[in-house]
Formats: structure tokens, C-alpha cells, sequence
């Protein structure tokens, strides 16, 4: 997948490599940007953690004082409470209505809370009916409130808030005891509206934060001052230390300052130092440029007259030597490399034209030289291919001499035997006839084996099929008599005949060669009785004749090398048999020669594609 | 079709008779709504046991419009006027029942007053003695009291200070409307007796734990000896606070009766002997000549195992919730009916009981609902035993 290129950082990076001036500017304002920008993250961290932290230290301050106004507050409503419906002239309210205009209404009305606010106090009977109170827009009823069995039966206080069109309500109940029964037998109810006190109560303090009472859900109870929840506000909150059943609430104080507002120094603060920073950068820059166009200069100059030496004659080019120090020094010695360079050029132009002349004349005499060394090379295949023959052919002789040994004695004997019928004066006609006829058998017997061999070595003629089991057979039998004078036995097992395209004298060759090595082997190592097995079957490609015999084997060290030519292990051997085998298999009929080591000997196998009807 | 009709009246009539004698012997209720979950009463049971032994006797006699048994039907008000209320609006939808008998709290009596009128319910207030209770302005007044007044035992009670050699007398008085009846009581009484001073008055709130502060602070102001309203509870506070006062210290306590509506003796216990406490009653079966008083002691004894007159405990509750319910009984018949309305007009129309306490030429009239009279008042005093025996009185002036 070809790598996506874009336009401006294509130029951005040829502008960078095209110019170390470019690059050392590139690098200063990196540099400096990145210093600016550390310097300035870190400014930015360090302003922003101490404005944290003394925001929050002021909102902790503000909490704390809320937490312990508010604790006070709800804590002395519970306590006013907990003490005024124990108080025995709240319970003889429970039982005396009459005097109560004169002694237990005034008492509550008098009773003012701390908490910034008028508080309603009603007196209940057990079955939530009022029976008095200090709030003169009438009085509450709680008949029927699911809570009033636990404030009466068990005598459990009990807290509510309860949202009103006009703010959060905090109602408490505590239970009434009455004293010559010790039972709960009314309630006194408190109420309160949170949301107006904690307005008003909230006032005296920091009018920049905001300030919530939360119930233990963090649901909003409570509005003391300020909007809603700023986005990322600092907040800090703190639980109100109470007692039950307030307690139950889970009560805690929110104090949040809106984060815009708290950081904006630290705003200011930023863009006057982005504002400086950027001038730095832009001065920076201006520095940066004309300094590393001073340094550069040089190397500017120097990279002109590379490029005009890439031009032009190397002779006539010349850095200009300005000053003394380093790059003046780098001109001079430039030029003293141009003036090297120079004489190199020269030299090697000259001794590049000779080597062109040189080329040109082995170039002329190339063809003529390979076709020499191809007719060598043709001429050293015909020798060997001669050799090769001249030794197959003493094989054969060999082999005719084998076959010929037996019906040469019976004729001798033949001969003697007509002698001796004559000096003793047995010879008859029959007898002569017999002696004569068998004389005739024997002389067609060797003249047949002459046939036999003079097929062998019949030039070879076109490329055809031909048997792998007649091949094997034929040439079975003109080593036949040769192993059977050594002793060897001959096993030989077709698994099925197999057609295959080549020439077939030649495949008898290979196979007279394998033999031969195999009967060879068996008799230099003293094998008996020596055996030879041959076994010849195919599968849906190839043919296959597998000789093997109980020679001894090939030694591990060269088996790697026997079909190398001229490499034999045998003193009178010619090292030309197996190259022969694998020319003749692998290049005229397209198969392969494998060899290696059976149990007892050698095996060979002689793989050759069938003929195409024959194949699947 | 004829005879199918005929055969049903025929049955009509054979059932008649049956239905109206099963009517007649449904039971007439009589309640009572009383402070019987408060711990320290024992008034409550005072005034049950008179009313069953009555129950009892009238039952035995044949019971009312005659032969319909009368039944009690009880509530615990727990001295709570709610409660009170939710009681006696429950017994008012009871069809058979005529009259509710209250206990001896006066405040929750008057709190009353509003639904019993509204239900027309008659109370029968056999203890409860704040004035107000039957002077209460209602038309018709459904309140009628065999009792004690706050009025009548003020004038016992200052008369035994004067007896004693008090002329100045402090108040130390609950901050209800009993205390404020009693108070009006002795403002009147003072306007007809200069002689007697009264030099302070304390209101204490029910329930309080203390009152010797109070009681001192009226001894201090030179008061020869405290009138004081209170139950058993706040009473017995301070019979044991003024014992435990070096003797030099204390000044006789003469008491309203709400201490006897409980067990004042076993509270208060040996304080009782060291403190100069006497306390007002209407009647007492120790020493009674009437062959009543036997009767009942004899029937108390036989069916709530109290074993002598001595140990009646509040034994006024008792006296007159008896007398009461014979009396009320007595109005049944004459007004033939259950009717809540007739029963009370009826009980302005019943003659000549012999009554336990005394013969009643007529209890109860249009202008008057109140059975006793500020003769039957007279002081007592808690014997070591406990029992509540007359104090011997000088001839009244």
C-alpha cells in the first residue's frame, strides 16, 4: 500500500533538508518554543495548584464556619425540641385547653430559634389533631401521616423534608410524653423553612461562593446563596455533625465557587505570558536567522561550487578562501581536494580508455574463444561418452566371455568326443549326426548372444517406448552367466510392467552399470552367497527398477559424490558408469538415479516418467 | 295464593310476641370512660367497682324497662382528653348505650364537654370536681354530678386552715383548668372570709418533679399552711419533699381529693406520717351508720376480695358511682326508653332514692345537676394503714 504523502509536510521536509539553515532555525525555535512551553506549563501548574489550594483553603474556611453555624442551629432545634416536648408544660397542654391561650401559646409564640427564622411550633394529639401553636396563619394537621405511629406507638422522633412552593421544609417531630402515663401521647412538631434561613443566614458570609445544603443523595435542600452549580466548580463539602433523627439526612454543606471566576488571574496571567512568549519566539527567530546565515555562509558557497563541479571541468572550479578560521580552512582544503580529485579524474579517464580498448578486444575475440571451449567441452563429452562405451563394450566382452565359456568346453568336448569315437572306431553315423547337431545348437547358442550384444550396442535411433520389464529381463541375461560364475543370485520381481519413453539400450546401459557395480561389491568384499534383487513397478507418475544388493554398501563419506564423474572407489574403475547413468536418466528421458544404503548394500533406484497413456 | 298469605300472617303473629321479648332483653349499656391505663389511679377501679355492684343489684331486681339487663361497656382514656374523645364518639354510636360515666380528671371531662353535647351523650360524673363541669352554659346540660365542687371543697378546705390556726394560706395549684377552678373557687370564698389571707400562689405544671421550691416560697411568704389541688402523683412528691424539710420548716397541707383518686398512702408511704396532710372527701364507709354501706362493703368484699371498709381503696369513686347508677337506672324506667334524651330528662325527674350516701329527695333538677351538697363535705386524713378516716371537725361557723 503506497504511503499517503502530504502536500505541506512534503515541502515542510524538503524545506528542512535542503538547508542546514533552515534546519539550525527550525531547531532554535523548537528549542525555545519548547522551553517557553515548559516553562509555562510549569508556571501554569504551579499558579494554578496555589490558587486551588487558597481557594480551597477560603471555601474550607467558609464550609467550616457554615458547618458549625448550621451544626449549632439544627442541633439547638433538635435539642429546643427534644426539651420542649418533655417539658411538662407542653404536655398539659394535651389535656387542659383552656388555659392554653394563657400559658402554652404565648410560650411558643416566644419561642424564636437561633436559626435566623421564626419556627412553627404546633402541639398534636396522638391522632396528629392540633392543639396549639405559635403560627397564626393556622395550624397544621398530621392525621393520618404515615409517620405518626412511630413518633406516638413507639415513640421515635422523626424528620422530614418536605419541598413547598416557597423552599425545603424541615419538620421534626418529637413525641409528647404524657407524665402521670410516661407514654407518647402527642407530638410536638417543629417546621422550618430551610431553604429561607439558609438565604438569610448565608448572607453573612463570602458573597463570591456558593453555598448548598445537601441531603445524603446530594440532592439539594438547602439554597443559601448564589446560582446553581457552576461548571467545573471548586467544591468543597463537610458533613453536619448531628444527632437523630436529623442525623438520618446525612446533612452536609456545600460551599462551590465558580472555577472562571477563581482562575481568572490565572487567565490574565496566561495570555500575558503567551504574549511575551510569542515576541520571544518571533525575536528568537530573527536572531536565529541571521546568525546561522553567517554560519552558513561558507557552506552555502561551498555547497554552489559542489554543484558547479557536478557541472563543469573540475579544473577550472575554486572555492573562495575568506578569513582564517575554520570554514576558510575547509575552503582551502576543499580546494586541495578538487585539485586530488582533479588528478584522480585524469587518471582514471585515461585508465578507464585503456580498459575500453582492452574490452573492446577480448569483446572481439569472445565468440571465437567460446566456441572453443564448446567444442572442447563437446569433444571431452564424446571422449567420455567413448570411454564410456569402450568400457561397456569390455564389460560386454567380458560377459561374452562368460557365455561363451560353457558352449566353448561342450564343443571342445564335442570335439574330443568325436576324436575319441574315431581313434576307437565308434564313430556311426548318428553318432556324428548327434555330435554334429549339437555342434550347430552350441555355434547358434554363442551366435545368439552375439546378436544380443550387438543390439546392446546398436546406434541408438529415435526416442521410444519401450518395456521396463523386457529391459530388465534383456539385460538380466547378458550378466546372467557373469553372476551366476560368481555365485550371485539373481531375485527378480515385477510388481507390475511399466511403459516408459527413452532409448532403450541405453536404460539396459544404466542398468548394466548398476549390476555391474552391485556383482562387483559383492565379490571384492567376499559376499556369500552374494544376491541381487531387482524390483520393478510404478505408480501413477513415474516407473521405478530398484536394484539392491548385500555388497556392503557405499561408504556414508562419498555417497554424496558416485555420481560425480571420474570418482570411483575401485583401482581399476573408471568413475564414468554412474555419470553416464544419471546423464543418460535425467537428461534422455527426463527421470532421476537415487542411490543409498540398504540393510546389507546398496540400493539404486531408476525413476522414469510413463508414457502419457500410461500415466492417471 | 289466599291460603299462602294467610299462613304467613298466621306466623307473623305466632312471632310477635318472641321478637319483642328478645328485644326486651337486649342489654342497656351503661360506659364508662376512665384513665384505666394510668398506673397510679385507683379511682378508675373505684368507680367500676360501684358501678357493677349496682349493675348487679338493679340486674338481680330485674333489671330496667322491665327485665332488660344493664351492661358496662368500659374505655381507657388514659387521662388523655383525645383520647377521651375518640372514646366517648365511640360509645355514642353504640344505640343501646345512655349514659357515659367519666373518671376523676377534670380537665379531660371538660374537654369533653364540646362532643358530649354535640352526641348528647348524658356524663355521669361520679368524681371529677372542677366546677365548670356542670356549670359548663350548655342547654340542655347533659352533665350530671354525684360529687364533689372545687367550690364546696374550698370552703372545707379553708375552713380546716382556719381551724388550724391558719389566717394566711398559700395556693399551690396545677397549671390546668382544675387549678384555675380551684383558684376561682378560693378568690370567691376569700371575697365572703377577709380573715383568711392568702399570701402567694404557685402553679406548678403537671408532671413536675419538684414542688418543694414552690412549697417553700409559699411558707416563706408566711403561709400557715398550702392549699393544694393535686393528684397522687404530684401530691406524694411533695408529702415526701416537706417530710424530708427540718420540721420548723413545714406547714400543714391541706389537699384537694385528687390524691385520693390514687394510692397516695403507698407512694408518699411513711412521709405521710410527718407531714400535717389532710385531704377533703364525701363520704367515707369507715364508720357508715347507713345499712347501705354494709351492703356494699359486704358485696365488695364478695366480688373484688377487698377484705373491710379500710381498705376500700378511694372509696368516694366507689360511693358514688353507686349511688349514680341506681339513680340513672332509676331515670331508664321512668323514661321507658334508651333514648339518650328522655333518659336525661328523666334523670331531672327521679324521687326519693335511698341512696349509700344519703336519701335523695331528687337528685338531680332542671336548675340542678348536681346530686351532693356541701354537707357531705368534710376533711380526712390517711390512717397508718392507709385508709382515709374523717378528721373530727369543729362545729362549723
Amino acid at each position: 500500500m503506497a504511503e499517503k504523502r502530504i502536500p505541506w509536510v512534503e515541502r515542510f521536509r524538503d524545506w528542512l533538508e535542503t538547508s542546514i539553515a533552515n534546519r539550525l532555525t527550525f531547531a532554535a525555535v523548537a528549542l525555545t518554543m519548547s522551553v517557553v512551553g515548559v516553562v509555562g506549563l510549569v508556571a501554569f501548574i504551579i499558579s494554578y495548584l496555589q490558587i486551588e489550594r487558597s481557594v480551597r483553603d477560603e471555601l474550607a474556611s467558609e464550609v467550616s464556619i457554615f458547618e458549625k453555624r448550621l451544626d449549632i442551629s439544627l442541633d439547638t432545634l433538635q435539642k429546643d425540641l427534644a426539651s420542649l416536648s418533655a417539658n411538662t408544660l407542653v404536655a398539659t397542654g394535651l389535656m387542659d385547653s383552656q388555659g392554653r391561650e394563657t400559658y402554652l401559646i404565648p410560650f411558643l409564640r416566644d419561642y424564636r430559634s437561633s436559626l435566623g427564622g421564626p419556627v412553627t411550633l404546633s402541639l398534636h394529639d396522638f391522632q396528629g389533631g392540633a392543639i396549639a401553636g405559635n403560627n397564626p396563619g393556622g395550624l397544621p394537621s398530621f392525621q393520618k401521616s404515615p409517620w405518626l405511629e412511630g413518633v406516638i406507638a413507639q415513640a421515635r422522633p422523626h424528620a422530614e423534608i418536605i419541598p413547598r412552593s416557597d423552599g425545603n421544609y424541615l419538620l421534626l417531630a418529637y413525641p409528647v410524653f404524657y407524665p402521670s402515663t410516661g407514654q407518647a401521647e402527642g407530638m410536638l412538631v417543629a417546621e422550618l423553612n430551610l431553604t429561607r434561613m439558609f438565604r438569610e443566614a448565608s448572607q453573612q458570609g463570602n458573597a463570591r461562593f456558593t453555598k448548598h445544603l445537601l441531603d445524603g443523595q446530594g440532592r439539594h435542600v438547602g439554597e443559601l446563596h448564589g446560582d446553581d452549580h457552576a461548571a467545573r466548580a471548586f467544591v468543597v463539602r463537610r458533613p453536619l455533625k448531628l444527632e437523630p433523627p436529623l442525623a438520618a439526612f446525612g446533612l452536609q454543606v456545600e460551599v462551590s465557587a465558580a472555577q472562571g471566576e477563581m482562575l481568572a488571574p490565572l487567565y490574565w496571567m496566561i495570555a500575558i505570558y503567551l504574549a511575551v512568549g510569542g515576541l520571544t519566539l518571533f525575536f528568537v527567530l530573527w536572531v536565529t536567522r541571521q546568525g546561522v546565515r553567517r554560519l552558513t555562509q561558507s557552506l552555502v558557497e561551498l555547497s554552489e561550487v559542489t554543484e558547479g563541479m557536478a557541472a563543469s571541468n573540475l579544473s577550472v572550479i575554486r572555492v573562495p578562501v575568506v578569513g582564517r578560521d575554520e570554514t576558510a580552512k575547509l575552503a582551502q582544503n576543499f580546494n586541495i581536494m578538487i585539485d586530488g580529485l582533479n588528478d584522480s579524474y585524469q587518471t582514471l579517464e585515461r585508465r578507464i580508455a585503456e580498459r575500453t580498448r582492452e574490452l573492446k578486444e577480448l569483446n572481439d575475440t569472445l565468440e571465437k574463444r567460446v566456441r572453443d571451449e564448446a567444442a572442447k567441452n563437446r569433444q571431452k563429452d564424446l571422449l567420455l561418452i567413448q570411454q564410456s562405451r569402450l568400457a561397456a563394450m569390455g564389460e560386454m566382452i567380458g560377459n561374452i566371455a562368460h557365455q561363451w565359456r560353457q558352449p566353448l568346453n561342450t564343443i571342445g568336448l564335442l570335439f574330443a568326443n568325436i576324436k575319441d569315437a574315431y581313434d576307437f572306431n565308434e564313430m556311426s553315423e548318428e553318432s556324428l549326426e548327434e555330435a554334429t547337431q549339437n555342434g550347430m545348437r552350441l555355434t547358434q547358442q554363442m551366435s545368439t548372444t552375439i546378436d544380443d550384444f550387438r543390439n546392446f550396442f546398436r546406434p541408438r535411433r529415435d526416442s521410444a517406448p519401450f518395456s521396463l520389464v523386457k529391459s530388465v529381463q534383456s539385460t538380466l541375461e547378458l550378466v546372467e552367466a557373469s553372476f551366476k560364475n560368481n555365485e550371485i543370485a539373481i531375485a527378480f520381481k515385477a510388481s507390475g510392467d511399466a511403459q516408459v519413453r527413452g532409448f532403450a539400450n541405453e536404460y539396459s546401459q544404466v542398468l548394466l552399470n548398476i549390476l555391474g557395480n552391485a556383482r562387483n561389491a559383492i565379490v571384492e568384499h567376499h559376499v556369500k552367497p552374494g544376491r541381487v534383487r531387482i524390483e520393478v513397478g510404478h505408480d501413477q507418475v513415474n516407473g521405478y527398477v530398484v536394484v539392491s544388493d548385500n555388497g556392503g554398501g557405499i561408504p556414508e563419506a562419498v555417497l554424496d559424490k558416485i555420481f560425480d564423474p571420474y570418482f570411483t572407489t575401485r583401482e581399476k574403475g573408471t568413475g564414468i558408469g554412474l555419470y553416464m547413468s544419471k546423464m543418460i536418466v535425467e537428461n534422455n528421458m527426463h527421470g532421476r538415479i537415487e542411490a543409498r544404503n540398504s540393510e546389507n548394500g546398496a540400493e539404486f533406484t531408476v525413476i522414469t516418467p510413463l508414457v502419457p497413456d500410461q500415466s492417471c | 295464593m289466599k291460603s299462602w298469605l294467610s299462613r304467613l300472617l298466621l306466623l307473623c303473629c305466632a312471632l310477635y310476641p318472641l321478637l319483642i321479648l328478645a328485644e326486651e332483653k337486649l342489654p342497656v349499656l351503661v360506659g364508662l370512660d376512665a384513665e384505666f391505663g394510668h398506673p397510679t389511679s385507683t379511682s378508675d377501679d373505684a368507680i367500676k367497682r360501684g358501678i357493677l355492684i349496682a349493675i348487679d343489684e338493679i340486674n338481680r331486681a330485674g333489671g330496667v324497662l322491665g327485665g332488660r339487663p344493664l351492661k358496662l361497656v368500659e374505655r381507657d382514656n388514659r387521662s388523655v382528653p383525645a383520647r377521651a374523645i375518640v372514646n366517648v364518639r365511640e360509645l355514642a354510636a353504640m344505640p343501646d348505650l345512655v349514659a357515659v360515666f367519666c373518671g376523676k380528671f377534670s380537665p379531660v371531662v371538660i374537654e369533653l364537654l364540646p362532643t358530649l353535647h354535640e352526641q348528647k351523650m348524658i356524663l355521669l360524673d361520679p368524681w371529677a370536681a372542677a366546677d365548670g363541669i356542670v356549670d359548663n352554659g350548655y342547654r340542655p346540660n347533659y352533665v350530671f354530678r354525684l360529687s364533689l365542687r372545687d367550690s364546696w371543697a374550698v370552703a372545707v378546705m379553708m375552713k380546716h386552715a382556719r381551724d388550724k390556726g391558719a389566717r394566711q394560706v398559700g395556693l399551690l395549684l396545677p397549671n390546668t383548668s382544675w387549678g384555675r377552678s380551684t383558684l376561682k373557687a378560693v378568690e370567691n370564698h376569700l371575697l365572703t372570709h377577709p380573715e383568711t389571707k392568702l399570701v402567694g400562689i404557685h402553679w406548678y405544671n403537671w408532671g413536675d418533679k419538684t414542688l418543694v421550691e414552690k412549697y417553700s416560697a409559699l411558707a416563706n411568704a408566711g403561709a400557715q399552711a398550702i392549699i393544694l389541688a393535686a393528684n397522687e402523683g404530684e401530691g406524694s412528691v411533695l408529702v415526701k419533699e416537706a417530710a424530708a424539710l427540718p420540721k420548723h420548716e413545714r406547714v400543714p397541707i391541706i389537699s384537694h381529693w385528687g390524691v385520693s383518686g390514687g394510692d397516695m398512702a403507698k407512694m408518699a408511704g411513711a412521709a405521710l406520717r410527718d407531714v400535717d396532710f389532710s385531704v377533703v372527701q364525701t363520704y367515707s364507709f369507715i364508720g357508715a351508720k347507713r345499712e347501705k354501706a354494709s351492703q356494699l362493703v359486704d358485696a365488695v368484699n364478695r366480688q373484688f376480695g377487698i377484705p373491710d371498709a379500710r381498705h376500700i381503696p378511694s372509696p368516694v369513686g366507689m360511693a358514688h358511682a353507686y349511688d349514680l347508677t341506681r339513680i340513672l337506672a332509676k331515670a331508664i324506667d321512668k323514661a321507658g326508653t334508651t333514648e339518650r334524651a328522655a333518659v336525661r330528662n328523666a334523670l331531672e325527674e327521679v324521687k326519693n332514692y335511698n341512696g349509700l350516701i344519703k336519701d335523695y329527695k331528687q337528685p338531680f333538677t332542671a336548675e340542678r345537676h348536681e346530686a351532693l351538697g356541701p354537707e357531705e363535705v368534710f376533711m380526712a386524713r390517711y390512717d397508718e394503714d392507709g385508709a382515709i378516716v374523717r378528721i373530727e371537725q369543729a362545729p362549723r361557723k
